[in-house]
């Protein structure tokens, strides 16, 4: 479902018209815009969930348009497994094999190999690691043959080559992803945006180690540059790497804008660094990238992250959480999240959030959900649903208290809904006053406007209880 | 031919004596026996519901199968997938798995129906889930015992109807004790069994006159292989006042043993069917016979001949539940896929060529192979709006073939070979 008249992009150098932006803060570096893809124009501020495996856990490709889902994460690293690029270019593409018609987006495989394996080598070619189907790791190899037994015995042994699928390097029990691997594989599955293959480091890494990666990233960017085969398509975007260092930060985004891309992500954050370091990398990554491109903050999901990148002036973010935590009987409200399974919930008659217009808070009370959260698939589909209706509508909110210039109050009321009474982290009042939006006590001025009030909906929550129990 | 129009007028009769319903659950049915096929029973059942929707099954039919109140893998939205709507398919709940929010229910005003997300469904309480095996040893004296998460519950008659006042559901299976099995339970097993279910029936229905609540029940008939017991619990169910019949008493084995059946083209119930056919017939006429099992096909088609009316859902469950497609190879043809199998894995043709629903339509075997190897739980969403499509346009493909006096065409595989082995 494309929307108006748009047409393939020509050439990717040429791409500064994909991304336009609508309207911008007038305090702060926050804007909204429209980022034109293949299969679809994202909005942005944008979330994008992650469907790992060709799929997004629990949730049907038209229940995530029904939820206003407009761009997927994919996970190369997965799909290059399982079923394999062959398989995927031969269904023409991982759009039309899971039935998406909307933007998607896929990683490099470097980061997951990197956090899943624990035999990793890096090395100038690329990234050495070791099959998960080889027979020093059983563990892996034996996955899945427990549920979905076959009633026919077809299962492999562990340790012998997979015959149904094409691995990486197949029948080898070393494998190496390379840039041009990466790019290989990504191409096979066709999306929107393909992101560069990058040395990867541990955020809270430091010393010679992190500029090593940051100047091998920018040679692998132009390694995947040269081969990438479908740039009329798929648009492929570099990763500012550099720790937690701004000279190298700065390094990397000049080596990077030596060629024009179509959007930049900005990599190597959210891996437990101290928060206070994160928003000042962010901060300083957007402030050195081009203002007319798309920028995105990679695997960025806690929803007063989400508020402060996107004052920061960030555009696109991912993240599992939304969909994990979900599947662990954790929904997402403003005030935090509600762990369902509690007790305190078994005679709970509201919806998780009365303001949420989800399949799942039109339909089930909490109590509801207490009793069958974990327990059954349907459960895991009904709080994946309500998560993922949380992101889009945060990030709705956003886009359009920036495009009728209120987003400081909205950040004001957020922060005051999120944090209460309690202490709003000084991460966050710091990120948000250096780009202009000092956030007080007092909110009189704006809980009048109600873009989303507290008192609001603790009115409505009061009222469903009165219908919900009589 | 004659027997066609027959069928034809009579049905018509019955359709315009039911446009009026006078209560919670009223049957009308036409009931053909020939030579040639032992009972062919074709009707509506029409329930209504406590919020005053009506919901209206043609028979041979069947209701939703559910799991904590859920229909297994599916949200409520899924259902625009499936032809056959809520208003013609009550939710099949069961108290096994219902028990553990009966407490919850206290404070709810609307129906249990929209507590478990299907607002308008008409619902039926039934005993266990069908895909739950029964553990043994479970009833005693004077309770049941029924399983869930939080372990053995015991009724009592008493308990029993006061968790269903407090789910309030818009019809009950009454307790009874069928934990009996077609072969090997005992003389004494089988007394046990025939005397609780029968007092226990008596007591809950004593219950509900003294109380305010009133459901239309089922009674439920056992009687293990005892050609006596069996024809007896008929008998004195039949006596009580109660609108329907559950048909039970055949033990966890039984269901175990229904794949082997359609394997080796034995008849369903083997040396037993006789006996079982016999029972079934020993019921008024008048009231629908239920049954709750994972049924193929197959097993279904010699259910309806023998007389049973009511079905539920719970195959295309437990198919999706393991991975597998029901597949509709002919006219009267079915096939079970492991979707698991290898030569799936690059297979981009639709599930079944023939079906055109929602999973047929937009996804490849290929693609169900994928999901199955990486664990997803869309494998078995799709697996089950596909099943759950297949299962129910059988079920209207049955009722079309008895309108059209055709219904000899579903002689099950199984037993054609058989007779085919009589002639040789
Ligand atoms: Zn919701
Ligand atoms: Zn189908």
């Amino acid at each position: 479902m494309r929307r108006a008249g748009l047409s393939l992009a020509s050439n990717a150098m040429t791409s500064a018209d994909k991304f336009t932006i609508i309207e911008g803060c007038s305090v702060s570096k926050a804007r909204t815009g429209l980022l034109q893809l293949s299969h679809y124009v994202i909005e942005t501020p944008m979330f994008m969930p992650v469907g790992t495996k060709g799929c997004m856990k629990g949730v049907l490709p038209e229940q995530l348009e029904e939820l206003d889902v407009q761009i997927i994460l994919g996970n190369t690293y997965h799909l290059g497994l399982k079923p394999g690029p062959e398989l995927l270019r031969k269904a023409g593409g991982l759009h039309k094999f899971m039935n998406w018609k909307r933007g998607m987006l896929t990683d490099s495989g470097g980061f997951q190999m990197v956090s899943l394996l624990k035999l990793t080598e890096i090395t100038e070619e690329g990234v050495q690691f070791e099959s998960p189907y080889s027979s020093s790791n059983p563990s892996t190899a034996s996955k899945g043959r427990k549920k979905w037994k076959s009633s026919t015995g077809t299962e492999k042994a562990p340790g012998s080559p997979r015959a149904d699928g094409e691995a990486v390097v197949p029948s080898k029990d070393l494998m190496m992803l390379t840039p041009e691997k990466s790019m290989e594989i990504q191409n096979a599955i066709g999306a929107d945006i393909m992101m560069q293959l990058d040395d990867v480091v541990s955020s809270t890494t430091t010393g010679p180690r992190v500029e090593e990666a940051m100047d091998r990233s920018i040679r692998w960017l132009k390694r995947c540059g040269k081969a990438h085969s479908r740039a009329d398509e798929q648009f492929l975007f570099p990763i500012v790497q550099g720790g937690l260092n701004m000279t190298l930060r700065e390094r990397s985004v000049s080596g990077i804008l030596e060629d024009e891309y179509t959007g930049y992500a900005i990599g190597g954050l959210s891996g437990g660094e101290a928060k206070n370091d994160f928003w000042k990398v962010v901060d300083a990554s957007t402030t050195l990238l081009p203002k007319s491109k798309p920028r995105y903050v990679m695997g960025v999901g806690y929803a007063e992250d989400l508020v402060v990148c996107c004052a920061l002036g960030a555009d696109m973010f991912d993240c599992v959480f939304p969909t994990r935590t979900a599947r662990f009987g954790c929904a997402l409200v403003d005030a935090g999240q509600l762990n369902l399974r509690l007790k305190q919930y078994a005679s709970d008659h509201t919806p998780i959030d009365p303001t949420c217009k989800c399949l799942t808070c039109q339909r089930y009370t909490r109590s509801y959900l207490h009793h069958i959260v974990t327990d059954i698939p349907t459960a895991a589909r009904l709080m994946s649903i309500h998560n993922i209706a949380y992101q889009m509508n945060l990030m709705r909110r956003i886009r359009n208290s920036l495009r009728v210039n209120r987003f400081p109050e909205f950040v004001t009321q957020f922060m005051q809904n999120r944090y209460g009474d309690k202490e709003i982290p000084s991460w966050i009042t710091d990120a948000l006053t250096s780009v202009g939006i000092v956030l007080t006590r007092d909110t009189q001025a704006v809980s009048s406007d109600s873009i989303d009030s507290q008192s609001d909906r603790k009115k409505r929550s009061a009222d469903g209880e009165e219908t919900g129990e009589q | 031919m004659r027997y066609l129009f027959a069928l034809r007028s009579r049905m018509t009769e019955v359709r315009q004596k039911t446009d009026f319903l006078r209560k919670e659950m009223e049957f009308s049915v036409n009931e053909v026996s020939s030579s040639e096929f032992p009972v062919i029973r074709r009707g509506v059942l029409k329930l209504r519901g406590q919020s005053g929707q009506e919901c209206q099954v043609e028979t041979p039919g069947c209701f939703f199968h559910t799991h904590f109140g859920s229909i297994p893998h599916l949200t409520p939205d899924d259902l625009q997938y499936v032809k056959d709507s809520l208003s013609c398919i009550p939710l099949n709940m069961t108290l096994s798995t219902a028990s553990v929010f009966a407490d919850a229910l206290a404070g709810y005003e609307k129906s249990v129906g929209a507590f478990v997300g299907y607002p308008s469904s008409v619902v039926y309480m039934s005993l266990h889930d069908p895909l739950v095996p029964l553990k043994p040893a479970m009833n005693e004296k004077a309770t049941i015992g029924i399983w869930n998460r939080t372990g053995k519950k015991k009724l009592t008659p008493e308990q029993f109807m006061d968790m269903q006042d407090k789910l309030k559901p818009d019809s009950v299976q009454i307790m009874c004790d069928m934990d009996t099995e077609m072969e090997g339970s005992s003389n004494q097993r089988l007394t046990k069994s025939y005397d609780s279910s029968l007092r226990w029936l008596d007591r809950c229905l004593e219950l509900m006159k003294d109380r305010s609540s009133h459901y239309p029940v089922l009674a439920t008939v056992g009687g293990g292989s005892d050609p006596w017991r069996r024809k007896n619990f008929c008998l004195e169910a039949a006596n009580r006042k109660v609108d329907g019949f559950v048909i039970d008493g055949f033990g966890s084995g039984w269901i175990a043993k229904w794949k082997e059946w359609e394997v080796t083209g034995s008849s369903l119930f083997g040396p037993h069917e006789a006996l079982i056919r016999e029972s079934i017939r020993s019921l008024p006429k008048d009231k629908p016979r239920f049954i709750h099992a994972p049924l193929s096909p197959t097993a279904v088609v010699q259910l309806v001949r023998m007389g049973v009316d009511v079905f539920d859902t719970s195959y295309p469950a437990a198919l999706a539940d393991r991975g597998q497609a029901l597949i509709r190879t002919g006219d009267f043809c079915f096939e079970v896929w492991t979707m698991s199998e290898k030569g799936y894995f690059d297979d981009l043709t639709s599930l079944s060529t023939r079906c055109g629903c929602y999973t047929c339509e937009k996804y490849t075997r290929a693609y169900i192979h994928h999901l199955i190897a990486c664990e997803e739980i869309n494998a078995g969403v799709l697996l089950m709006i596909h099943n759950l499509n297949e299962y129910l346009k059988f079920f209207r493909d049955i009722r079309k073939s008895m309108d059209e006096g055709k219904f000899h065409l579903w002689m099950p595989q199984a037993e054609a070979g058989r007779q085919q082995a009589d002639r040789d």
